[in-house]
């Protein structure tokens, strides 16, 4: 979710509510609003087009995520903007688009994008000045691994670039040597916390002889292996989010009230069969390793229909558990994909009210709505079903959001036990609370020796 | 019984902070340390054949669970199988034997180098006749080498940020209804990483006479090892003298006798080629030259579960 403050997520709770956007170009006096604020500097100048459209696409299969360029559009009120050319370059300054509602102090007022602007176009008989800002992000486009591990600045087969960490060490080391990003830019401690709790002890090898594209090699070598993909959150900072099970105790709720129209039930894809191929040598040539995996569960139920996803890794070796790996990564596809699970907005629009406006790519909703087929329970009418977000698109003429979910009722209910401090006495003498709350063995019928079904490894 | 995995284990460095109490119990790390555990079984594993001077060493395939190999996970020790020519099956000559060089070209790691070569195996033996003035020395390619490929995945990248030591038997905390607690997945963490380092073999380089082939250290952890912790093995690489490769005085003869040792508790080397020259002239020197691997063990004393 996008952070807000107490005021703001007060505001935005409730159903009529007019937002108010301001846009601030980094060096610039003028600050452009869509409804006048009465703030000196704030010029309600945007345009009935205002702003255009706003998405975010996520590509989680593909390890990424895209989002569009923002275009808003300013009356050139009295030739003003004009006059500011001749001592003012728009293009490359940085914009920030931020919202709140009427009446809203402005320091509560929640940012949605922050990208540079790359062209000023005129328009509507010149009355007018359309400003295309694309994703702040832009060093993802550069070429890096450029030198060599002894120092040549070209790598090839006699100057080449040796790869050997966690894979989340290397995407560190990507942002801040490779592309020289401030620590501010990306989630350190979101990349840091999957390095040293999920991932922990994970290794990838590479010896590289060519320079990779940043956001290439980093979607198809790191991420994509891993089940987890790239996104730029509402700052511009660049985020990792992991299919790997988590569990949101409060999820953000969008009722029936919030959604606009009737919302189509569509099945997602069907993947249930991944072939993941690795152990390429250094001059490249065939993989040595190749793991199909199939989810019985699904292919009982479906059979094998669907083109099996492709993972080809240069960097997973065999030998720092590239089978193990494969397969986990298989099976969080296969948890998200592999039963023909309940989509909302994929081929169809699914919209809801401005109020889901602060919901970001990985966050989990619960969606209700009395029309909407459980196909679970052979019902008509969904109660709090768990999904999460993948694209979005803002509609900030209409101040509506447009949202793609996916279900997520495969984790839905599950509790994960933690690992028990040293001392924990057996279960069959542990108190009740801990009994719930620590991971204890079992027997192979998953029972423990009351016959109490076995706590969940997460 | 033949040991057989169905799955390639690998290698995971998990650390034991990610198995700390209140901390969400992953399955995911319980399969890390059983896979480290399976690694630990097949990371060495050893390959022999003979080969003669042009053949490059094969790569190897593991019988367990049918892991490939790939040349920078191979070293190479060897012995003489034969000196003959393995087609003819008798030597080249002329007469006897000069002197002899062998080797399995091992694995450059050094960034950019060119292995071009890893994995080859030359050979090369010298004949001439007695007479002191008129030797006669040829060439030949003669010779049969026994090579043993130590096969060692992840040999050169593999990295374990702490020392693992041994833990001991810990069956008797695997019960059901037993806690999976802080203690036990750490212990068996390290545990599954030190059956990885258990054995290594590390390729020490080349010796002669009266050098010392210095204690071994682990590439993987920095581990040092003892003496006692290590068993050298020798190969040849050749019989002339131990600094250059070049033929011996002629007034020596022909090659004899040859004996090669490296001491267990010191490390120093001790070699001796013999030559019989004219007549019943017979030479002792400290000739030669040494490819030396260590295969180390590491102590199953029960040590601390570390960081």
């Amino acid at each position: 979710m996008i952070v807000t403050t107490a005021p703001f997520a007060a505001k935005n709770l409730r159903l009529v509510k007019q937002p108010v956007h301001i846009i601030t170009i980094s060096g610039y006096a003028r600050v452009f609003v869509n409804r006048s604020t009465g703030v000196t500097g704030q010029y309600d100048w945007l345009t009935e087009d205002g702003i255009d459209d706003l998405t975010i696409t996520v590509s989680d299969l593909d390890g990424a995520a895209t989002l569009s360029d923002l275009v808003f559009h300013v009356q050139d009120k009295g030739g003003a903007i004009t006059a500011d050319f001749p001592t003012f370059t728009f293009e490359g300054k940085k914009v920030i688009l931020r919202t709140g509602f009427n009446g809203m102090n402005q320091a509560d007022f929640a940012t949605l994008f922050v990208g540079l602007i790359t062209d000023v176009s005129a328009e509507n008989g010149n009355q007018d000045y359309a400003f295309t800002c694309t994703d702040i992000r832009q060093e993802l486009k550069r070429v890096i691994y450029t030198v060599g591990d002894d120092g040549v600045t070209k790598i090839d087969s006699t100057h080449p670039r040796n790869l050997n960490g966690n894979p989340f060490d290397i995407l560190i080391a990507i942002f801040q040597n490779e592309l020289g990003l401030d620590n501010s830019a990306f989630d350190l401690v979101g990349v840091q916390d999957l390095r040293d709790n999920v991932y922990s002890g994970i290794q990838f090898v590479a010896t590289l002889t060519s320079s990779p594209v940043a956001d290439e090699f980093i979607t198809n070598e790191l991420m994509k292996p891993l089940g987890c993909y790239l996104w730029p959150n509402a700052n511009g900072r660049i985020c990792v989010k992991s299919f790997y099970p988590s569990i949101n105790a409060t999820p953000f709720l969008i009722a029936e009230s919030s959604i606009i129209g009737i919302p189509l039930a569509e099945q997602a894809p069907l993947i249930n069969q991944v072939i993941t191929r690795f152990d390429y040598s250094v001059d490249g040539g065939d993989p040595k390793a190749e793991v199909v995996s199939q989810y019985s569960k699904s292919t009982t139920l479906y059979g094998l229909y669907s083109d099996p996803h492709i993972i080809e890794s240069k960097l997973m070796r065999s030998s720092f558990q590239g089978f193990y790996l494969s397969g986990l990564t298989s099976y969080m596809i296969f948890l998200r994909y592999g039963m023909k699970s309940l989509m909302l907005g994929g081929n169809s629009i699914f919209t809801s009210l401005w109020t889901s406006a602060m919901l970001e790519p990985g966050d989990q909703v619960l969606v209700s709505h009395s029309i909407l087929p459980d196909r679970k329970n052979g019902i008509i009418g969904t109660t709090n079903q768990l999904m999460e977000v993948l694209d979005r698109t803002y509609h900030f003429r209409s101040a509506t959001v447009d949202l793609r979910l996916l279900d997520l009722s495969s984790i839905a209910g599950l509790v994960f036990a933690e690992i028990a401090p040293t001392g924990e006495p057996a279960f069959r003498i542990a108190s009740s609370a801990d009994k719930k709350t620590y991971m204890f063995m079992c027997a192979d019928n998953d029972l423990y020796s009351d016959t109490t079904p076995g706590n969940l490894l997460g | 019984m033949t040991l057989r995995l169905n799955t390639i284990a690998g290698f995971s460095d998990l650390q034991n902070s990610t198995l700390t109490a209140g901390k969400r119990a992953r399955a995911m790390h319980v399969a890390m340390i059983i896979n480290n555990a399976q690694f630990g079984m097949v990371r060495l594993e050893f390959f022999q054949d003979k080969y003669i001077d042009g053949n490059t060493v094969i790569l190897p395939v593991s019988a367990v669970d049918k892991y490939n190999y790939s040349r920078d996970e191979l070293t190479y020790f060897w012995a003489i199988k034969s000196t003959q020519n393995a087609s003819t099956g008798w030597l080249t000559g002329p007469d006897c034997l000069w002197y002899l060089s062998h080797r399995v070209q091992q694995w450059d790691p050094t960034p950019g180098a060119d292995n071009t070569d890893a994995g080859k195996v030359f050979s090369e033996e010298w004949y001439r006749k007695s007479s002191v003035h008129n030797p006669d020395g040829a060439k030949s390619s003669d010779g049969v080498l026994l090579v043993t490929t130590c096969a060692q995945r992840a040999m050169s990248n593999l990295v374990v940020q702490y020392t693992p030591h041994f833990q001991g038997d810990l069956t008797s905390l695997i019960n059901i209804d037993d806690p999976w607690s802080e203690d036990l997945a750490r212990r068996l963490n390290v545990a599954a990483k030190f059956s990885v380092l258990k054995n290594e073999v590390i390729y020490m380089g080349e010796f002669k006479h009266g050098d010392t082939v210095p204690t071994p250290i682990s590439p993987a952890d920095g581990y040092p090892y003892t003496y006692a912790e290590t068993q050298f093995i020798p190969s040849w690489r050749w019989s002339t003298q131990g600094n250059l490769y070049r033929e011996p005085d002629n007034y020596l003869g022909q090659l004899q006798r040859m004996e090669m040792a490296v001491a267990p508790t010191t490390g120093v080397v001790t070699l001796r080629v013999d030559y019989k020259g004219d007549e019943n002239s017979q030479y002792t020197t400290t000739h030669g030259r040494i490819a030396v691997h260590a295969l180390t063990t590491r102590s199953v004393a029960i040590g601390p579960v570390g960081p």
